[in-house]
């Protein structure tokens, strides 16, 4: 959008709202969840991966996805997300302070499914999941302790979608698309709109909007039905298209994450522990501060551009 | 997640019931990483499989929460008790997670009883407005005689 000086308020005014919604816990709907400290490792399990990919094909869309949400990537953001590398076939899930991404092909469920599981399958998960991510929380603070995102390659494909679109069928997905929507919610973000009538009420939006029913699509705003956070897409349509986090996305993750370290602390090192993460559950001053350095980048920028036309 | 269409998810229950949640407690397992949640159903109606001898169910799913750690499986839906349900069941869990679960509810003006849409909040990957056979998927309450009805239909009964 061109906005002439003198008309940047207006123009900020009518910007479209960059909405989002935040995870929330399932027992305190009014508690948001997140992370006191944003450098996140994902332990990647790729010893011996599902078809058609290479070890190193997913490891290097992993960190693709992660990137996508981190800093430098993203430069408002203080999220750094890394990948590491575990050679091992599987991983345990679990509540144990390590995050990890699996590849499940021998049965669809938690690896080893827990000896007191009764019936034995609790622990499986249906068919019809194509990745199931389980995340940690404490449900005084809203602090994100741990999360884990399970691939279900028993049932499905997962491929590079970009490189060989030719694969592209009801059982294939891409799969750099769906970690990057597996580690928005990661980071704590929710999708953008609700898909039927939940069973908790309606959430708010960082706008203070009502989220909006995802379906139709056709009856949303683009930022929602375009946004990576959507929870709906195609298996045969083109997934790829969805790989970029939108604006939208890039909001949710800067707001809850402002930027405030060019390098992530090593362990304990502090990494915005601490005053940052009292801001977490909720900066709707944050939007006002955008928009009032914005006005500022305005009045310093404009001048100087006079300056030289003279 | 997948979305299911009613038909795919009457097909995949090996029970579908109407019933009451009665209790739902959770704990931690016995290698403490994961939480569970059991479930405890009263069965008012039987719309797929055997009636329960007792008139009650047992569920078991992951997530819940213990102490001050919640555990929360994207997808999973939770149990209020006290809460009314139809439930598409297999082996004890609810078939497509939280899309087995249609909860009930008392329409005061119309005088009816209303099953709510299938809670698809946490799921992903969802094909857009339709299943994988291009269904229609269910996006708005339905009366629950509507609904019995569709089922019965699509049993065959």
């Amino acid at each position: 959008m061109a906005c002439a000086f003198g008309l940047s308020v207006l123009c900020l005014a009518a910007s479209p709202a960059r909405a989002y919604v935040r995870e929330v816990s399932k027992s305190n709907v009014t508690l948001t969840v997140f992370w006191s400290n944003p450098c996140i490792t994902m332990h990647f399990y790729d010893g011996a991966p599902p078809p058609v990919l290479t070890a190193d094909d997913f490891f290097a869309a992993a960190t693709r996805a992660a990137a996508l949400w981190s800093f430098p990537s993203l430069a408002c953001s203080d999220i750094r997300l890394s990948v590491v590398r575990e050679p091992m076939l599987a991983a345990d899930v679990g509540y144990d302070g390590k995050n990890v991404i699996v590849f499940r092909q021998d049965t669809w469920c938690r690896h080893p499914p827990p000896q007191d599981a009764d019936p034995p399958d609790a622990a499986c998960y249906p068919s019809s999941a194509l990745a199931v991510t389980t995340l940690f929380n404490n449900v005084n603070t809203g602090e994100l302790l741990d999360a884990d995102t399970e691939f279900n390659a028993v049932d499905y494909t997962w491929g590079d979608l970009v490189a060989q679109p030719t694969l592209a069928t009801n059982t294939t997905a891409d799969f750099q698309y769906a970690l990057t929507h597996e580690l928005g919610h990661v980071i704590g973000l929710d999708h953008p709109c609700y898909t039927a009538l939940p069973e908790v009420p309606l959430l708010k939006d960082n706008t203070g909007a009502t989220e909006l029913n995802c379906y139709p699509a056709t009856n949303l705003p683009p930022s929602v039905a375009n946004a990576i956070m959507y929870p709906s897409v195609s298996l045969t349509s083109d997934q790829t298209k969805q790989r970029a986090l939108t604006p939208d996305d890039s909001q949710g993750d800067c707001d809850i994450y402002p930027h405030a370290h060019d390098t992530c602390p090593v362990a304990n090192g502090g990494c915005s522990v601490g005053a940052k993460a009292q801001a977490r559950p909720g900066q709707p001053w944050r939007s006002l501060l955008v928009a009032l350095a914005g006005i500022l980048g305005a009045l310093l920028v404009v001048p100087r551009v006079r300056k030289r036309r003279t | 997640m997948r979305a299911m269409d009613l038909a795919e998810l009457t097909g995949s229950a090996d029970r579908i019931i109407v019933g009451d949640v009665l209790a739902a407690d959770a704990a931690w397992d016995s290698t403490h990483r994961d939480i569970y949640t059991t479930v405890e159903i009263g069965v008012r109606e039987v719309w797929k499989g055997a009636a329960p001898a007792n008139g009650k169910i047992g569920l078991r799913h992951l997530g819940g929460t213990v102490g001050e750690i919640e555990m929360t499986v994207l997808g999973e839906v939770g149990f209020a008790v006290g809460e009314r349900a139809v439930l598409f069941l297999r082996h004890a869990q609810l078939v497509g997670m939280a899309q087995g679960k249609r909860r009930v509810r008392w329409d005061a003006s119309a005088k009816r009883w209303l099953a709510e849409a299938p809670d698809r909040r946490g799921n992903i990957l969802v094909p857009a407005g339709q299943g994988a056979a291009g269904v229609q998927m269910q996006v708005s309450d339905e009366s629950l005689d509507v609904l019995r009805e569709k089922v019965r239909v699509l049993l065959g009964k």
